[in-house]
């Protein structure tokens, strides 16, 4: 009734799409092969039972005053205790007007937000996000940078930017609106990108992202979803990027403004990380200190790099 | 500017890890234990572990830290007898909905089936077919987080296919 598979890994190798031309023939040759590509199908709609990430992290929050860090010293528990209660009450909102505008200003950090349906947004430094429930749908206007996961509710949720829109089928996304860019990437879930010119949509599952940058045309591929969401871990991470987004990105970051000497190419590209907290000099060493011959002064929030040749 | 805190004891990147992790780590203990209340209290586990250790775990590092937690505090839950052996996983369709008008009921039918021939399927076989496919695992993503080889994934991928074929037939 059955044939044997040539090979004990072929069902999941051909699901990767990873299938030699001829062991693809011997697949589509069997008789049962419609039941497994319709199995395979059916699962992908399948879900766990619904994990409530915002009641979640408030009983995180709650045990966590209970413990003790071992690395603190002790004397300081209850006044870190206070701090925290306190930065807590101030980074998460509850929006209760219909329409609101949060500002997350440059060198301010990452704020969270938390609307009235239990979607949570993390809005990245330098970053502006208007918000409106209408009957229809939920609105999100977005400048700069956020991470959204979205509570399904059955209404669509929509992010704006300026190059296009972000249409939620259910999920989480990170959004990057900056300059001349749209990049949207996908974690988890789906969702249709449509750009501002033009009425091709865009359908992105979790791992994907697409690209909509002014004079080049878009197309879906395969992101590296910890790169687009490297500032949800505190970090600003480029691979192969411009100068000049790096140096836009630690001027959000810092609140400082850089001024690159005119010698400097801002469009030789980058591959570097550094930390979205702590001392600004300590960032601008990690990304100016790299490059040959050159150096930087500091002084308040303006920064001057020059070539030292 | 807030002071300079090592590893991810600063409260964004902590929680900003959180917000991102959890949901995924709680699917991924939900598919070995089966119990959703459980599997919430390992994930929360894990995220406290991570805080007592946050200064020597670096952001880069903590998915696996929370990952191999989370798989050890469920081994310990059941060692010592504490998982309800009565619950059944259940991974059931989702609604079918007009965003996705190809999912008709015949469709969701077939579909809850599979969510039951899943119940009967072996736990190694299973948490890997969840992984991949609900999840949308790579396979060498999958092999890093159990700790085995990305040749024994594929092997229990497909044992996983063959297996929910002949058990979906039966049902």
């Amino acid at each position: 009734m059955e044939e044997p598979f040539s090979d004990d890994t072929l069902l999941a190798r051909w699901l990767a799409g990873e299938l030699s031309p001829a062991e693809e023939q011997e697949l589509r040759a069997r008789p049962d092969f419609a039941e497994y590509e319709r199995l395979a199908r059916a699962a992908t709609r399948l879900s766990a039972p619904e994990y409530d990430i915002v009641k979640e992290l408030e009983r995180l929050r709650q045990r966590r005053q209970t413990v003790r860090k071992p690395s603190r010293p002790r004397r300081w528990l209850p006044y870190v205790a206070a701090a925290v209660a306190v930065l807590l009450a101030a980074t998460i909102f509850l929006w209760p007007a219909p329409e609101q505008t949060i500002l997350a200003a440059a060198g301010d950090g990452p704020r969270s937000l938390q609307l009235e349906d239990g979607t949570l947004i993390r809005l990245n430094a330098g970053s502006r996000l208007t918000y409106r429930n209408t009957d229809a749908l939920r609105l999100a206007r977005l400048e700069g940078e956020a991470f959204f996961a979205v509570a399904g509710n059955g209404q669509p949720f929509v992010v704006e930017t300026e190059l296009g829109e972000v249409r939620v089928l259910g999920t989480r996304f990170n959004v990057d609106s900056r300059g001349e860019r749209l990049s949207v990437t996908c974690t988890e879930g789906r969702v249709g990108v449509t750009p501002a010119l033009g009425d091709t949509t865009y359908l992105l599952t979790a791992g994907a992202a697409v690209e909509l940058q002014a004079g080049r045309t878009p197309g879906v591929v395969a992101a590296d979803t910890l790169l687009a969401t490297d500032w949800l871990t505190g970090r600003s991470i480029f691979r192969s990027r411009p100068l000049a987004e790096v140096k836009a990105e630690l001027e959000r970051q810092y609140n400082l403004q850089i001024t690159l000497d005119p010698g400097i190419d801002s469009t030789q590209l980058l591959t570097t990380s550094f930390p979205n907290q702590g001392p600004s000099t300590a960032a601008l060493e990690v990304v100016f200190g790299a490059l040959p011959d050159v150096s930087f002064r500091q002084s308040g929030r303006r920064v001057s790099v020059t070539t030292s040749r | 500017m807030a002071e300079s805190v090592a590893g991810v004891c600063a409260e964004a990147v902590y929680e900003g890890l959180f917000t991102r992790l959890s949901p995924a780590l709680y699917r991924f203990l939900y598919y070995r234990c089966g119990d959703p209340a459980l599997a919430a209290d390992l994930v929360q586990e894990a995220f406290l572990r991570l805080w007592e250790n946050c200064a020597r775990v670096m952001p880069d590092k903590a998915r696996a830290y929370v990952y191999q937690v989370g798989q050890n505090a469920f081994l310990k839950t059941k060692a010592r007898g504490r998982v309800r052996e009565k619950y059944r996983l259940r991974v059931a369709p989702r609604e079918a909905t007009t965003e996705d008008p190809q999912f008709t009921l015949e469709e969701a039918e077939f579909a809850e089936r599979l969510s039951q021939a899943l119940t009967a399927l072996p736990s190694a076989s299973r948490e890997v077919f969840l992984l991949n496919r609900v999840d949308g695992l790579k396979y060498r993503e999958i092999a890093e987080l159990l700790g085995i080889s990305q040749k024994a994934v594929e092997k229990r991928m497909h044992r996983a296919l063959v297996e929910l074929r002949r058990l979906h037939g039966e049902i």
